[in-house]
């Protein structure tokens, strides 16, 4: 097996050994196997390992190369999907017990264009059950029980792509995918301490994929680095016709990040969290100067506008969410849910009024126009992930989990493009994290904020030391 | 970090409510009689913070939601339900005071705005 160097590092240094034949698709497909099987069982990482797949992709990817046939950064490095991805032959169970069985005869988009990059997928991250959709109040809101996290496993990944971020912090792939409709990705990045990257709306095909809120929901690379993040978005985006939301290939296409011609302006957010642990103030304070001193950024503070954004993006996901899963909800079926949130949520949902949906959607252009406005003054807006680090397994989330995110419902329901980063631990070794923000099209500014931070800063090298 | 529920939804319940109090914990059962009386109170309080015409809103949706589904939910998640319900109409109700125009078209999908080219 090889060793934790080797499994920890970013998909742009295991490529290059790939390319170079420094490095074997196999041994390194085999060795993140091995540890999953371990580690990833002991954290409850995995909804199901596809070994026998992977082992057969990596000969494939082993075999191409040694005949000097390279694909791309991507042939050959091993990755997980979070398991609301449809993959052809496995079970894709959306984390939820009333969908253990459910299988689809495709693979969704991303798949697709994962295999034909070379990838290897090696298992279907666990993860919230319905990506939260009918709510949760509890970690355990899961069909294999609450995923732990790899800095303590006494503590939570946060969700709904909480697999697919314990299995990129553990080091039992070289990437991940996950999906955010409202933190989904920014909060399981910032409370294991990788690089999550939510892409704007409509770049990445949702084909394939348990749709939780077809107007919000995003598909997005979970990674050891803002690089990493860039090298999986440039293979994964793209117009895709069988998505109703996939914006025009010359819009959806993502071409990477390159250096600013000139300095990128960055608004620190003034006005995001209400209330900050000391720790994570502590840590975002030094993340501040760390940005203020870069001569590639331009720091100010903004604001965001002040308004009922995020009860409208609340009303938003939960009508989209009560249509999504009519069925289960009509045929009762919610009952074999694990949360006592989400047993009850999918009824109370279905009681909201046509007419607060046409205004949460009106109220949404409204938001949509102001942040457009903000976006005059700044390119990237930044701030902490989160004004905590991780919760314990068995807290209530409504109690320990709880407060106003103003830029999470904005971002959402703007469909705003956004990377969390590491920036620091807490004092009993957590990780804190920072994010940035841009316009909708804007990956690439978002993207280059977080390599400039990366490039000051050794946080995101840094991984859990696990027997 | 815990808040009032009437000030925001979170990412974990959307609009069903962000119940802050430890509602599980204190639904009546085995824990007991006071505990049991704290819920009621949770629920009593929340249905208190709201005017006549929102708690006559609210009582309306519970009595839909127990018409349709009723025979399937236990004392219990029916008293869940009366609390998420009744924490939820604060923010439905300051959503609908937003001053919007007659005018203000809704956006069904987000919109790829670019600096300033909505005016």
């Amino acid at each position: 097996m090889l060793s934790d160097d080797v499994l920890y590092l970013p998909v742009t240094e295991l490529s290059r050994r790939i390319r170079l034949r420094q490095l074997s698709p196999v041994k390194l497909t085999e060795s993140y196997l091995e540890r999953s099987q371990k580690v990833g069982a002991r954290l409850n990482a995995y909804a199901t390992l596809t070994s026998d797949l992977a082992l057969k992709q990596a000969h494939a990817a082993e075999k191409e190369i040694a005949a000097g046939k390279h694909r791309g950064p991507l042939h050959g490095i091993p990755y997980a999907a979070k398991d609301l991805l449809a993959v052809k032959g496995y079970p894709t169970a959306w984390g939820a017990r009333p969908y253990k069985d459910q299988s689809f005869d495709y693979d969704a988009t991303v798949i697709k264009k994962l295999d034909a990059a070379g990838a290897v997928l090696i298992g279907k991250a666990a993860m919230i059950e319905l990506a939260g959709g009918l709510g949760y109040r509890y970690a355990s809101a899961s069909a294999g029980g609450p995923t732990k996290n790899p800095w303590n496993e006494e503590f939570w990944t946060c969700g709904s792509s909480s697999g697919s971020a314990a299995i990129v912090g553990a080091g039992l792939a070289a990437f991940a995918l996950g999906t955010e409709t409202w933190g989904s990705i920014i909060c399981p990045s910032g409370f294991v301490g990788i690089s999550g990257l939510r892409p704007t709306f409509g770049r990445v095909s949702r084909y394939g994929a348990m749709a939780l809120a077809y107007s919000m929901d995003h598909i997005g690379p979970m990674c050891r680095s803002a690089d990493d993040c860039d090298l999986v978005l440039k293979v994964i985006s793209g117009h895709d016709p069988q998505d109703a939301g996939s914006l025009a290939e010359p819009q959806a296409k993502y071409a990477g990040a390159v250096p600013p011609a000139k300095p990128l302006r960055v608004g620190w957010i003034a006005n995001q969290w209400k209330e900050i642990s000391p720790d994570v103030n502590k840590y975002s304070t030094a993340a501040r100067e760390v940005l203020g001193k870069s001569n590639l950024l331009k720091l100010s503070t903004v604001s965001l506008p002040e308004g009922p954004w995020e009860i409208a993006a609340g009303v938003i996901v939960s009508v989209e969410g009560a249509a999504a899963f009519r069925d289960l909800i009509q045929s009762g079926k919610v009952s074999e849910l694990n949360d006592p949130l989400g047993k009850i949520g999918g009824y109370m949902n279905e009681t909201i009024s046509a007419s607060d949906h046409m205004t949460a959607e009106r109220i949404r252009r409204i938001v949509q126009k102001k942040m457009d406005d903000l976006f005059t003054q700044v390119d990237v807006l930044a701030t902490s992930s989160l004004p905590v680090t991780a919760t314990k397994l068995d807290v209530n989330l409504d109690e320990a989990l709880t407060f106003p995110d103003p830029i999470g419902g904005i971002g959402n329901i703007c469909g705003l493009p956004a990377i969390s980063v590491p920036c620091g631990f807490d004092h009993v070794g957590l990780p804190i994290s920072i994010q940035f923000i841009g316009r909708p099209l804007d990956d690439a500014q978002v993207v280059q904020a977080a390599r400039i931070f990366q490039a000051q800063t050794d946080w995101h090298k840094r991984h859990p030391k696990l027997s | 970090m815990s808040k009032s529920s009437q000030e925001h939804i979170t990412r974990r319940s959307f609009a069903v409510g962000a119940a802050a109090a430890a509602t599980a914990a204190l639904l009546p059962g085995k824990e007991g009689r006071a505990e049991g009386e704290a819920f009621a109170q949770s629920q009593t309080d929340a249905m208190s913070k709201l005017s006549p015409g929102g708690r006559a809103e609210v009582e309306a949706k519970i009595k839909e939601i127990f018409r349709k589904y009723g025979s399937r939910l236990s004392d219990a998640q029916k008293a869940d339900i009366r609390k998420v319900m009744a924490e939820t109409q604060d923010g439905l109700e300051k959503m609908r005071s937003f001053a919007l125009a007659n005018g203000d078209q809704p956006a069904s999908v987000p919109l790829i705005l670019r600096r300033g080219d909505h005016r």
